[in-house]
């Protein structure tokens, strides 16, 4: 269990902090910038080019045989859910994985791999649209699509009527801690950003060792909620504040502090993706006690306007699948509210259907009482910042910012 | 020098191309990578994937990317980081040397019969993968754990210490503990080669046993010395793991990190690439003194 986790979050991590596509100014973005990509930003939503020699498949198709062949992080999905779809279509299924973002982009690029489905990010998505290694989806096949995904990521920013994608899981990214290790009231801080920068948890704060989400917390921080800036003295400001940390808390940059680190005592407060606090439960000591763990994620907060990442990773299915009626089920099967909530019960990262709300998560014992704040519904995303891809320029501002914060 | 018969010509031929298979091997695994490495840093960006892309003619490399990143050493973070390593490197390099000599020493010259099981015990640890015995470390290096508890209890702490928070100490531990076996067997070859009857003579000229060691054994030892030393240097100049498990502070930040960074992200493929090569070029002034110092006393026991 901790082995998987912790594979699945350290490319994460990684992938947290490539995938954001946020470009500096979304009007570059949305006209569509260098090779015909075209992001979208929450304000300027776009939907994705079909191209006439990328046309997708025909409806009412038979399945192919098999083998269903997916591409998808480690530790990613229920073997259990690869294993009930084998039986109940009596097809092979066979997974490979990949570490993080770059190293499917690389791969997937050649063309000599095939895969049937993929789970990309969806920072990700505009470019691999624009490079055609993704088909579009023909949405005869996936009737639970429109049944029971959230509306709202039907129609996701990147991707205007899921022509490429549709979600796997959403998360939020905010502030974990340890009620017997931390006394503070985070919930009605005016920034609740600001504790990591309390010196009484000097030696048992950290955060993610990720640049996207943690140059974030410095915006943040400095009272500035556009997460997907180029601007430099936005940047130079968030950096002088992480600076900060090292002097004042000794703060440490991990990747599974918060679902580990805190459970076993040697974190009381930690950023947090909501999935890791769902998590967390299984991570104490014996003898722990998970009923301590709390997470807030400050834009529900009723006293502060401060800011928190919010997103989904997607399925998708390459151009090249062999499989691509096969791959439009088991996406379809995916979008199932009981496969899906059996998925979530072992993957700590929710799907967001409709049926799966968070009084039922909270009954049927799917997340502990003391953290349902980790819930996610539809309306955050109007209250939270979605990461997007970010202009290359602009990336590279926030590696440098994010080397010369690690350097001290 | 010129051949003349047959026979002289073939027999020229016959014993370079026994290094064949190391050249093809240096040239496969060595140059091209480097050549890969070189076209990435000077190379140019996808427009669609942002990926770096490698330029292979050198004509149109673009070397700017160069001047940002020496820049950035003489000038900014990435020098302190630079020195960082250096510093860590060089103290790691020293107390392994201090542990190794004694160790290397002992085997060579008083461990008699036993001498086969000795080195089998130096080596045991490698038959767990690096991994296991880092977050060995982690476990007993915590607040509550072993380490704590036993210097707790002989007193020489009264409170226990955060080993794990950032410290210098610890990654220079850790770096030591990785690769100090890697240190003795050379060192233990060298010494074991050392002829005892020049030793003897030494004595036998009225020379005390530290100062029989001091000229004549440790001269002897040097080339040694300095094989153990570059082995373990090299990969303790690029180590970032021993850092990621035992700190994760930017206190402790190597260069190793730092380019684990940029060659992990989306557009800093080439900025990771640039400091490689430039951290390549640091380990080859060392390399450079190395084979000098090699070339040297070939020379020497020649004459």
């Amino acid at each position: 269990m901790s082995r998987r986790r912790m594979i699945r979050l350290s490319a994460s991590a990684v992938i947290t902090a490539q995938l954001l596509a946020a470009c500096g100014d979304s009007s570059e973005g949305s006209s569509g910038s260098g090779g015909g990509v075209k992001i979208g930003t929450p304000e300027n939503p776009v939907e994705q080019p079909l191209f006439d020699d990328n046309p997708g498949i025909e409806s009412d198709l038979e399945p192919e045989d098999g083998p269903l062949k997916l591409y998808n992080w480690a530790d990613y999905i229920w073997p259990r859910v690869m294993k009930d779809f084998s039986e109940e279509m009596g097809v092979e299924v066979e997974l490979t994985t990949f570490y993080n973002m770059e190293e499917a982009t690389r791969k997937l690029r050649t063309g000599d791999l095939q895969f049937d489905v993929f789970f990309p990010t969806a920072e990700v998505l505009p470019k691999f649209v624009a490079g055609k290694i993704l088909q579009p989806l023909n949405h005869d096949y996936l009737p639970n699509l429109s049944a029971n995904v959230w509306p709202s990521l039907q129609d996701p920013y990147f991707d205007v009527g899921s022509r490429y994608t549709v979600p796997y899981t959403v998360y939020e990214t905010g502030i974990g801690w340890r009620s017997d290790m931390v006394d503070t009231d985070i919930e009605s801080m005016e920034n609740p950003w600001d504790v990591f920068w309390d010196p009484q948890f000097d030696g048992m704060a950290g955060l993610y060792d990720d640049y996207r989400e943690t140059i974030g917390v410095g915006l943040y921080r400095s009272g500035n909620n556009d997460i997907n800036t180029g601007d430099q003295a936005a940047l130079d400001q968030a950096r002088d504040a992480l600076m900060e940390l090292v002097d004042l808390v000794n703060v440490r940059y991990t990747i599974d502090g918060a679902y580990s680190g805190m459970p076993e005592g040697k974190f009381g407060l930690h950023h947090s993706w909501s999935g890791d606090v769902v998590g967390a439960q299984y991570y104490f000591p014996k003898g722990g006690d998970p009923s301590v763990l709390r997470f807030l994620w400050p834009p529900k907060s009723e006293t502060s306007t401060a800011g928190g990442y919010i997103s989904n990773d997607s399925l998708a299915i390459p151009n090249n699948a062999e499989h691509p009626v096969l791959a439009h089920m088991f996406i379809n099967y995916l979008l199932d509210e009981k496969v899906a909530l059996k998925n979530f019960g072992w993957l700590g990262y929710q799907p967001p259907l409709n049926g799966i709300v968070p009084d039922r998560l909270v009954e049927e014992g799917y997340v502990p009482e003391n953290v349902r704040s980790a819930i996610i519904e539809q309306d955050d995303f109007s209250l939270g910042q979605i990461p997007v891809q970010l202009a290359p320029e602009v990336d590279s501002r926030w590696l440098d910012a994010w080397s010369q914060v690690q350097s001290g | 020098m010129s051949g003349t018969g047959e026979a002289y010509s073939r027999r020229r031929w016959t014993w370079p191309a026994f290094a064949a298979p190391g050249l093809l091997w240096l040239v496969l695994l060595f140059l091209v990578p480097f050549y890969a490495i070189l076209a990435v840093a000077m190379g140019r960006q996808d427009p669609i994937f942002n990926t770096a892309e490698p330029v292979w003619n050198p004509l149109q490399w673009d070397p700017g990317i160069f001047g940002e990143v020496a820049n950035e050493i003489f000038t900014g973070q990435l020098g302190v980081i630079f020195l960082r390593t250096v510093a860590y490197v060089g103290i790691a390099s020293l107390l392994s040397l201090v542990i190794g000599y004694p160790v290397a020493y002992f085997v060579a010259r008083h461990s008699g019969k036993r001498k086969v099981l000795y080195l089998i015990l130096i080596l045991t640890p490698f038959w767990i993968p690096y991994l296991m015995r880092m977050l060995a470390w982690v476990n007993l290096l915590e607040a509550d754990g072993y380490v704590n508890a036993i210097l707790g209890f002989l007193g020489v702490m009264a409170e226990p210490r955060d080993w794990l928070g950032g410290r210098s100490e610890t990654v220079v531990m850790g770096l030591v503990y990785g690769y100090v076996p890697f240190l003795i067997l050379p060192l233990f070859a060298a010494l074991d080669r050392i002829d005892q009857s020049t030793i003897q003579a030494a004595r036998d000229l009225g020379a005390s046993p530290f100062r029989a060691f001091l000229h004549v054994t440790l001269p002897l030892s040097r080339q040694g010395i300095l094989a153990g030393l570059v082995i373990i240097m090299l990969p303790m100049f690029g180590d970032y793991y021993t850092n990621t498990l035992l700190s994760r502070s930017p206190r402790t930040r190597m260069v190793g990190n730092e380019i684990e960074l940029f060659v992990n992200s989306n557009s800093g493929e080439a900025r990771g690439a640039t400091i490689t090569v430039l951290l390549m070029g640091l380990v080859a002034v060392l390399m450079a003194y190395y084979l000098f110092s090699v070339a040297r006393a070939t020379r020497e026991a020649r004459l």
